[in-house]
């Protein structure tokens, strides 16, 4: 009778195995990687339905962040800012611009202004904007360079384990509390030591699950 | 033939004694006559939905492919989320942070204060007012259930207009041509023949009110429910001691 499987057959068992081990490998170093939020969520830069640029606003011009985004260091969320607030200075700069067309729009039928999110936690996430910036972690820690974003982008991953690297070791995101908003600040020299007695003597940033997960 | 094996509306023609042997689930059913026994009879016979013509395998077939193509469609995706901001916003309000004010509820025993839980305008949580003197911070369990009548689906909405079958949506400016000419013709009456009914209530605006249109409509009746008053248990108590 025929052989009904040809003598390199004999080889499969030896090779299969680590085969197999490096496509599972493989499998797992992917998901890892790719289908982490740092590579599936930053980067994201959704179309607004207005043009605002924060690069002009808040780079060239140096509005303070607080001016619009006025509810961060009161409330869990920054807030982003009624129509009212861009009238203050745009009813009598550029009033007429093609570009605030939709936010003459909103004033005069007072709907509000749709904004894309941009930086979204997910429901089952508790977090809140007044604690991180009254302890001293900046806008930029989350945020990035705002003030160099013509589009508003996501910067950062967001996820949790990138949540849990600060709050395991707060020191090298602490800012002094009248540097907040600067986004170009550079430490001065002896600040790391400085932020480290700071994180010492800080109520300790939670990181048991509750913590967030509440 | 056992009478187990019968469907609620077949019939046997099985005899005792001469005497055909007929049963039925209901006296309904023993009423209808033969043509309509008939039609229930043939009810289940074919598996088409008389009213679409659908049948039950293609039904099942297209609600499997829509919720596929359901799938398909939105994984690949972050959905989009909107922020909707104030256009004008109030002073007192920062969203996210909630805003307390003080308000009472009117009952049959006279005004609760109490402190409501707003946020951004929507009403979470009923207490009782510590400055207020009648309540002192505590309040009963109907005040604390109060905050679920704004959100009942089934509140009133708008005026409706008694229709051929139902009730049916109207317009305020409905209501308005109508009220203008019915009240108009029952003061030309003094309002008799009309009635008010109300709840048992202290509000002085409802007093007020009640006073206006006592002066309109003087020949108007008032009539008071409250289920939930408890003029009843007085009355008893009043009874029990001999107070009379």
């Amino acid at each position: 009778m025929a052989q009904i499987f040809p003598k390199w057959s004999n080889a499969i068992p030896k090779i299969a195995p680590p085969l197999l081990l490096l496509g599972a490998g493989c499998v797992v170093f992917v998901v890892y990687y790719w289908f982490s939020p740092e590579h599936t969520d930053v980067g994201y830069q959704p179309n607004q339905p207005v043009a605002y640029s924060h690069q002009l606003h808040a780079g060239k011009l140096g509005i303070d962040c607080r001016y619009c985004h006025f509810g961060v260091e009161k409330s869990s969320v920054a807030g982003v800012p009624p129509t009212q607030i861009c009238l203050n200075c745009h009813r009598s700069v550029l009033p007429d611009s093609m570009k605030l067309a939709a936010v003459m729009k909103s004033w005069k039928n007072d709907t509000p202004i749709p904004w894309v999110r941009v930086h979204k936690l997910p429901d089952y996430v508790y977090f809140d904007h007044s604690v991180h910036v009254n302890v001293g972690v900046g806008c930029i820690s989350c945020h990035g360079r705002v003030d160099s974003m013509e589009k508003m982008r996501l910067e950062k991953p967001l996820s949790m384990t990138w949540c849990l690297d600060c709050h395991r070791n707060p020191a090298p995101h602490l800012k002094p509390l009248d540097k907040i908003t600067a986004m170009d600040w550079i430490p001065p020299k002896g600040w790391d030591l400085e932020a480290k007695k700071l994180a010492a003597n800080m109520h300790a940033p939670i990181i048991s699950c509750s913590g967030c997960h509440r | 033939m056992s009478i187990e094996n019968l469907s609620p509306v077949d019939e046997t023609e099985e005899s005792l004694g001469g005497i055909p042997l007929k049963y039925w689930r209901s006296l309904d059913k023993r009423e209808l006559s033969l043509k309509e026994r008939e039609e229930l009879n043939s009810e289940f016979d074919t598996a088409a939905d008389p009213a679409t013509g659908m049948q039950r395998r293609n039904m099942l077939k297209l609600m499997g492919a829509s919720f596929a193509l359901a799938g398909a469609g939105v994984a690949c995706r972050r959905p989009e989320a909107k922020i909707m901001p104030y256009t004008k916003q109030a002073e007192e309000v920062i969203p996210g942070i909630a805003n307390y004010f003080a308000t009472s509820m009117p009952g049959a025993n006279g005004a609760l204060g109490l402190l409501i839980e707003s946020h951004e305008g929507r009403p979470t949580k009923v207490e009782g007012n510590p400055d207020h003197p009648s309540s002192l911070g505590a309040c009963d369990s109907f005040a604390q259930a109060s905050v679920l009548q704004l959100y009942d689906p089934d509140r009133s909405r708008n005026p409706t207009i008694r229709g051929q079958l139902a009730r049916e949506k109207a317009s305020w400016a409905a209501w308005d041509a109508y009220a203008a000419s019915h009240f108009s013709d029952e003061q030309r009456k003094d309002g008799a023949g009309m009635a008010f009914l109300i709840n048992f209530d202290d509000s002085p605006t409802l007093l007020r009110l009640k006073g206006e249109l006592a002066k309109r409509f003087s020949k108007a009746e008032w009539y008071f429910h409250d289920p939930m008053a408890s003029h009843g248990s007085e009355k008893g108590v009043e009874h029990f001691f001999w107070c009379q």
